[in-house]
């Protein structure tokens, strides 16, 4: 057994559909039709979440804003509904808590990074530890099952509620790491 | 950077007769709690190699090295403690304005005065960080400047002096990303007016 999502419409909205969403053949006595969510290009994004799809494309270029000079391939983050009915080139993360992808704020970009790259999600939570909701974060690292990576990069020190899972690694060396990357202009 | 140590800048500077517009940090500093590490000063593009010349040769600045362009930088002493300054060249931020115009703007409308400094207030810091390319990498000062208790309007005004300088679709489309970065971090950039109206 496996779970097949498509996406419908509901029966209250007519008008022309969304160019991101392309219509499937309907199978045989099913009397709505089914969409896909086709995104090629950032704007398609775009796109999808003013449907308010929880969908959203974590960029390098977002990270960049918000303290971290690391480089990254983009990732979509995408509510786990939407995986099976979703056509899109980038690296996806799902999250079981759709708005985690629909308003993701910083705890939930840190716990999509942190499936991708601990460290980058640790530095993320560094540079803004101020804006750091323990509470939110804690959620999100416990829904998600990400105790293990969240230890790894020792995310306790922000929310000590965090179940300890697995080994971290060495305090030094993450405090070595948190000082590189650090995003600094001329103007300052 | 200390805001004392801007005096003995501004001894330097009034020595060759520069004229300038502080920027950056230690301009924002002025209005709302800040730090800056340095001295960012505006320069008029015609009085630029003039003032490089001067500031190479003043005593009171201990190192200065001039990259090719419109960069300019040392450390002048100030109580005993080394502070970093950099000449900027205002048509790096000036758009279709010459460089001339864009000083004459922020110096005339842009800009208070205190004690003898022309301190340009912050939309013009926000917009010289917004119009440049590697702004995204000002983006966490901005953020951090509206933590600290920086106006949300600003980014309005910086806008408009984005339209004067005929960069204002580059700057508002840049500023859109920057709401993204503050609504991530959960800073409110529209806060709801007080029904009493203040």
């Amino acid at each position: 057994m496996r779970v097949r999502s498509r996406l419908t419409r509901s029966y209250s909205r007519s008008g022309p559909t969304s160019r991101v969403l392309e219509k499937e053949s309907r199978p045989r006595g099913r009397p709505i039709d089914q969409f896909r969510l086709v995104l090629r290009l950032p704007a398609d994004v775009e796109e999808a979440r003013a449907l308010d799809l929880p969908v959203y494309l974590l960029t390098s270029e977002l990270t960049t804003m918000l303290g971290c000079a690391n480089v990254f391939p983009p990732l979509l983050l995408l509510g786990w509904s939407l995986d099976e009915a979703t056509v899109a080139p980038w690296k996806r993360v799902l999250f079981l808590r759709e708005e985690s992808a629909r308003r993701p704020r910083l705890e939930d970009l840190a716990a999509a990074l942190l499936r991708f790259n601990p460290l980058i999600a640790r530095a993320l939570l560094v540079r803004n530890a101020e804006r750091v909701d323990p509470h939110r974060l804690l959620r999100v690292v416990m829904t998600e099952g990400l105790e293990a990576a969240a230890t790894l990069v020792r995310l306790q020190e922000f929310c000590p509620q965090i179940p300890t899972e697995g080994e971290a690694l060495p305090l030094a060396s993450l405090q070595k790491q948190d000082r590189n990357d650090l995003v600094e202009g001329l103007l300052a | 950077m200390k805001p004392s140590d801007l005096p003995a800048f501004r001894k330097i500077l009034e020595r060759h007769s520069i004229g300038f517009v502080l920027v950056g940090g230690a301009a924002i500093e002025h209005f709302i709690p800040s730090s800056s590490r340095d001295v960012d000063v505006l320069v008029l593009p015609k009085e630029y190699k003039r003032a490089a010349s001067a500031l190479d040769h003043d005593p009171g600045v201990v190192s200065f090295s001039k990259e090719e362009g419109s960069f300019a930088s040392g450390h002048f002493l100030s109580g005993g403690a080394l502070v970093r300054f950099d000449l900027l060249e205002p048509s790096t931020y000036s758009g279709t304005l010459t460089g001339e115009q864009f000083f004459d703007y922020v110096r005339r409308y842009k800009s208070v005065e205190d004690q003898g400094l022309v301190i340009a207030r912050p939309p013009v810091v926000w917009y010289t960080r917004l119009v440049i390319d590697d702004w995204r990498t000002y983006v966490p000062k901005i953020l951090q400047d509206l933590q600290s208790g920086g106006d949300p309007r600003w980014l309005s005004e910086a806008a408009s002096i984005a339209d004067h300088c005929g960069t204002g679709s580059k700057v508002r489309e840049r500023i859109k990303g920057l709401e993204e970065a503050a609504r991530v971090l959960g800073l409110d950039l529209h806060p709801a007016r007080d029904p009493a109206g203040g």
